[in-house]
């Protein structure tokens, strides 16, 4: 009972330590259009990527201030609403990552099987 | 929109002061989005409830602003920098003013004295003892702003069990002013150092053939210091409780009280003592005067205790407001 107790948190926490690398080019590839942050969190999540509000905002600023992101303000609706749209640094980035991401996973497929 | 906004205030809070608008402006577009969506999905209008799930989702205050800002380890953080960094620069343009005052002063004095054939006057004495005495404040001025950082950042509102309802309101009468508690903290740090280390210079500051000062406390003073030391000892407790709290309860005005009250024992005590000071008689009417004083904001302390009725917002039975 205590070693399930322990491992759980544990395997919890690798298993977002794994996403969060993910998370980053997944927000990328969903932001050929312009997005606002709800709008964006719904995309992911019918395409089956769960993620949090206290993630993924922070997370688009981030990117917006490494240069990878641009966003403006729009009012719609009568509220004013934060887009999100890749910049060319991001598409070039998203490109570089997605090579990763297929090697590394055909790598880890091997290794799995 | 209330609680939404009680929410988006805290987490301003914590925030750099140049992301504090542009985050508070996207976050309450998100938090609106998501109330809206939540309340369509329920087939109900939005309401403090939904709010509520949202922001418990969202997570705590404090924390959703360190990810907005995930290098806030600070000595003293954003919501108190501004103002460490004005009392810094009060602090500067006086201890300037006053080098200036004694360089200018040493300077007179000098020409004055080597013109009826006396020595020079040394120009550096007095400017390093000012010099001290700014690095001392600067200190305890840290120190005072530090303490409050540490006190008011973990303030109930973090972890997972945080409550929504238990946000201060934007416009809380009760909360305080955390500047204005630092600000308290730092002179009472100064007072008890002064009284305690360098009772000698407690006194009248006179110029007349250089800078003196007259001392006014007696050698017997020394009597009255572990009822002082207690009672700062005491008035620091309070104001780093009351900082940690971030507003005040009814327990604070009791403390509050009970402290005025062993102020006004301290006080009686040295008007009916022996002699202690320099001006004995002078003082002790000083004191006189402002142990009435002490016992008027007593009664008044006492009587707004009395007739002051809980707000409805902190009853924590969820009557606040979407």
């Amino acid at each position: 009972m205590v070693e399930n107790a322990t491992q759980l948190p544990l395997s919890e926490n690798l298993s977002l330590e794994l996403r969060r690398g993910a998370l980053v080019l997944a927000v990328l590839s969903q932001l050929h259009q312009e997005q606002y942050g709800y709008s964006l969190k719904k995309s992911l999540t019918d395409k089956g990527l769960e993620i949090d509000e206290g993630t993924l905002y922070p997370l688009l600023r981030r990117l917006e201030s490494q240069g990878l992101l641009r966003s403006r303000w729009q009012l719609q609706d009568s509220r004013p609403r934060r887009y999100y749209l890749i910049s060319p640094l991001g598409e070039q980035v998203e490109r570089e990552l997605a090579v990763h991401w297929k090697s590394l996973a055909r790598v880890l497929d091997s290794l799995l099987a | 929109m209330e609680l939404i906004d009680r929410y988006v205030h805290e987490v301003g809070e914590h925030l750099p002061y140049r992301l504090r608008a542009d985050v508070e402006a996207e976050l309450r577009s998100l938090l609106m989005d998501a109330l809206e969506e939540r309340a369509g999905a329920a087939r109900r209008p939005p309401d403090a409830e939904l709010a509520a799930a949202i922001l418990r989702e969202f997570g705590a205050p404090q924390e959703v602003a360190q990810r907005y800002a995930p290098q806030a380890q600070y000595l003293i953080g954003p919501r108190f920098f501004p103002a460490y960094k004005r009392t810094l620069q009060i602090l500067a343009a006086v201890f300037a003013a006053l080098l200036l005052a004694s360089g200018v002063l040493s300077i007179l004095r000098t020409i004055q004295h080597t013109g009826q054939g006396g020595a020079a006057i040394p120009l550096f004495g007095g400017l390093l003892g000012i010099l001290q005495s700014a690095g001392f404040n600067f200190a305890l001025i840290t120190l005072a702003f530090a303490v409050a950082e540490r006190v008011t950042w973990h303030r109930e509102l973090t972890g997972k069990n945080w409550e929504p309802q238990s946000l201060p309101a934007v416009h809380d009468p009760e909360r305080i002013s955390p500047i204005g508690r630092v600000i308290e903290v730092y002179l009472l740090l100064i007072g008890a150092v002064w009284f305690n280390f360098y009772p000698q210079w407690v006194g009248i500051v006179a110029i007349n053939q250089g800078v003196t000062v007259i001392r006014l406390l007696r050698p017997e003073f020394s009597m009255y210091m572990p009822w002082l030391n207690t009672f700062w000892a005491l008035d620091f407790a309070y104001k780093v409780w009351v900082l940690h709290l971030g507003r005040r309860t009814r327990e604070t005005r009791w403390a509050s009280l009970g402290l005025n009250l062993l102020g006004v024992v301290i006080l009686y005590l040295m008007i009916s003592g022996p002699v202690v000071f320099r001006f004995d008689t002078l003082i002790k009417q000083a004191l006189t005067l402002f142990l009435l004083f002490r016992l008027f904001a007593c009664g008044l302390k006492l009587y707004r205790i009395l007739a002051r009725k809980p707000l409805p917002l902190w009853s924590g039975t969820g009557s606040a407001q979407f």
